[in-house]
């Protein structure tokens, strides 16, 4: 429906506030806006099923972040009730100390870092669905093909899985089988394990007789063993420009001239991979307006969270200690969050289950 | 972060230190600041699990922490005029990996060697006992051998026996607010300075023999300075008086209400030790009768009947909106013509109303809530 790119502009203008602020007002925002863009354009794709396995993710890693941070911290001036206190301690070193005083700050503080945790994992789970994969890895570097590849394959990895769990679950539940308890999972893992299986050597023969991981004439092994080399020596050279930045600082211009150098050597290098590496084209992906006005609207939103971000950094950041107070929401971010809905707003006009 | 990253380095905090002086439960504290000067204290032991966090607090030093790190406790930014005001700045700001990394190093002090150990764990981690020195230096903090380590002073130099002192003499107390009668909204200073002290509280907080606190009461308010030390528990009470604004009390009613505008200094030694609940009223206090003060405050209240109707205009918000409103629909009455700019002030109104109560950020919130929710609806349709 969208263009590669497009979804690509997208995820970073969603990633970046998500990643930025630590104020759960504009993180719930965020997170309606992407459950919105999900559960209206999302549902377009087959696998979009998976959403429920994601939330339920989520849900336990911020369950798991509140209590975490209820238990071990017992700062903040509101306290809430007081429970038994558990301390180990290893000589005078306390490694443990949990309950005592438990306070409105610290589950303040464990709900903003579970909503952000929220937030990415379904900002992920909502391109992972809207995005096509074989798309995205055409869009990968040549040098990188390979990589793309076995990331795109391990990228659908969890959804296929999903999908193909509940097909297993519906399977046994129609001859009868009932989950009860553990010990009920194992017709449920056993053929999981050999589609997994199955799915895998199928996707490897295809692979390979499509000719994937085979050295193109032209690359002789002098040559491989020149670029490894190379490659080596500028990623060495990075780390040299780093080390030489923080620990001698009296000669910037060393550590600058040298990370210039090796930057523009690993680049030169990975260009002469890349040109091995042929590909075809059968199909060219269309940049529709639509396509330019998401853009622009993620491009904004990108630039308005950067922005405050360098200008005013205490617009995007909420601290509840020592004393809660409700954070503030500034309307203009807030309205550049919904960037992230423009792709349902400038969707096309369509009949239900009827994609693109 | 360097401090929380030692955390793990060092593991063993060296044998446990007892330099128990007879009948006292207490720790030493040293800070060194950046230009050099030192601040020392005596901390009162409080039991077992009490950290070195917990000391500091208890110094009475202004101190600015950063509580993101969760279980590993807090991490100390601030102390005084040195560090970093968290959470504007990185907690540890001067420490960025490139150049000097400045910040305030935590020890405790080996009194079996006479040597500050760089603690291996952050403050909230270390518990101390009675008879521990703790030390805070600002600057270059490294694991063994640090530049930066407070000066040494051992336990004995910081909380000296209290046999040192072997007459028990009352102690002598200046307990004064600046100015002693405020106007309501107003703020005054609450001053006092203790000599032979040994345990102040004021209101039954712990406070510091010489100290001052800024109150805003909003009404007439007594504090009251308990003294305790060898000689006894003396206790002290100030009030200090809050006039009403629009509320003159009548000339009939007693004269006492009236406050006086002067601040009452008091420098008092009572003459048994075992006197307690020795009143110290401001000096300048007419020579009237000593009429308890809160059915004075009573007295002033109940003579002034314009207070019932003063506080219901103070309400604001709600009661201003029904006025507006009935004028508005006066308009209405009178002029039907002017029905829908009269809507459109009720909207404007209601949303003044619900921006001053809610704030602008928090309708700014609600509003954008609710686009999205209508744009799922329209969408849901759709798709």
């Amino acid at each position: 429906m969208y263009h590669t790119v497009t979804w690509m502009l997208w995820l970073f203008a969603a990633l970046l506030p998500a990643m930025l602020t630590r104020n759960p007002l504009y993180l719930a925002t965020l997170l309606l806006a992407v459950a919105v863009a999900y559960n209206t354009i999302g549902r377009l794709s087959p696998m979009a099923s998976s959403w429920g396995v994601f939330l339920k993710a989520g849900l336990i890693l911020a369950t798991l972040s509140v209590l975490f941070n209820l238990l071990t911290v017992h700062y903040g001036d509101t306290v809430m009730f007081t429970l038994p206190r558990l301390t180990l301690h290893l000589g005078r070193l306390a490694i443990l100390d949990l309950g005592g005083q438990t306070t409105l700050e610290s589950l303040a503080y464990g709900l903003t870092s579970g909503l952000s945790l929220v937030a990415i994992l379904l900002i992920f789970a909502t391109f992972n669905v809207l995005v096509d994969h074989h798309r995205l890895l055409r869009r990968t570097p040549a040098f990188l093909y390979q990589t793309g590849m076995i990331t795109s394959i391990a990228v659908a990895f969890v959804p296929q899985m999903v999908s193909s769990l509940q097909e297993i679950r519906e399977a046994q539940a129609i001859r009868g089988h009932r989950f009860r308890g553990i010990r009920n999972l194992l017709p449920l893992f056993v053929p999981l394990l050999t589609t997994g299986l199955e799915r895998a050597i199928q996707l490897a023969e295809s692979m390979e007789a499509r000719g994937f991981g085979s050295v193109s004439t032209s690359r002789s092994k002098g040559r491989q063993t020149l670029q490894r080399v190379l490659i080596a020596t500028a990623l060495f050279g990075l780390l040299a420009a780093a080390f030489a930045r923080s620990y001698y600082s009296s000669v910037p211009l060393a550590s600058v001239l040298l990370a210039l150098g090796s930057a523009a050597l690993l680049v030169g290098t990975l260009m002469a991979i890349g040109r091995g590496v042929k590909r075809s084209r059968y199909h060219r992906e269309l940049w529709r307006r639509r396509d330019t006005l998401v853009s622009i609207a993620c491009f904004t939103s990108c630039a308005i969270t950067a922005g405050f971000w360098l200008r005013n950094p205490n617009a995007l950041f909420f601290y509840p200690y020592p004393r809660f107070s409700l954070p503030d929401f500034n309307a203009v971010i807030g309205l550049a969050l919904l960037a992230v809905v423009t792709p349902v707003l400038a969707a096309p006009k369509m009949r239900r289950h009827n994609s693109d | 972060m360097l401090l929380t990253v030692f955390a793990f380095v060092v593991a063993s905090a060296g044998p446990a230190t007892r330099a128990l002086a007879q009948g006292t439960q207490r720790v030493g504290l040293v800070v060194k600041f950046s230009d050099g000067s030192v601040f020392t204290d005596c901390i009162d032991y409080t039991g077992p699990g009490m950290t070195g966090e917990d000391v500091l607090d208890q110094s009475g030093l202004s101190l600015v922490k950063d509580f993101s790190y969760g279980g590993l406790g807090a991490a100390i930014c601030k102390i005084e005029h040195d560090g970093c005001n968290y959470p504007r700045q990185h907690c540890f700001c001067q420490c960025s990996g490139n150049g000097p990394c400045k910040y305030w190093a935590y020890f405790y002090l080996n009194q079996q060697e006479g040597v500050w150990v760089y603690s291996g764990m952050g403050a909230s981690g270390h518990t101390v006992q009675a008879g521990d020195v703790e030390g805070w230096a600002w600057g270059n903090g490294e694991v063994g051998g640090s530049d930066v380590e407070p000066p040494l002073i051992s336990f004995e130099e910081l909380c000296p026996a209290p046999t040192a002192t072997p007459d028990p003499s009352p102690p002598v107390v200046e307990f004064e607010a600046d100015p002693g009668s405020i106007a309501s909204g107003q703020c005054s200073t609450v001053r006092w300075s203790v000599k032979n002290a040994g345990i102040v509280t004021l209101n039954g907080a712990g406070v510091l023999p010489e100290d001052a606190r800024y109150v805003c009461p909003e009404e007439t308010q007594t504090f009251e300075l308990i003294v305790l030390n060898a000689a006894g528990e003396y206790s002290y009470e100030l009030t200090i008086e809050v006039a009403q604004p629009t509320a003159t009390p009548p000339p009939t009613a007693t004269p006492t209400a009236a406050p006086s505008s002067t601040p009452g200094v008091t420098s008092a030694s009572p003459p048994s030790p075992t006197s307690t609940g020795i009143s110290v009223e401001p000096a300048s206090s007419p020579s009237a009768p000593p009429t308890p003060r809160p059915t004075v405050v009573a007295m002033a209240r109940t003579a002034t009947p314009s207070i019932a109707s003063e506080e219901e205009t103070d309400v604001a918000e709600p009661g201003d909106v029904a006025g507006v409103e009935a004028t508005n629909t006066a308009t209405v009455l009178s002029d039907p013509a002017h029905q829908e700019t009269v809507g459109m002030d009720r909207i404007l109104l209601l949303l003044g109303v619900g921006a001053g109560t809610l704030g602008f950020g928090t309708l700014a919130f609600i509003a954008i809530t609710v686009l999205l929710v209508l744009i799922y609806v329209r969408a849901r349709a759709q798709f």
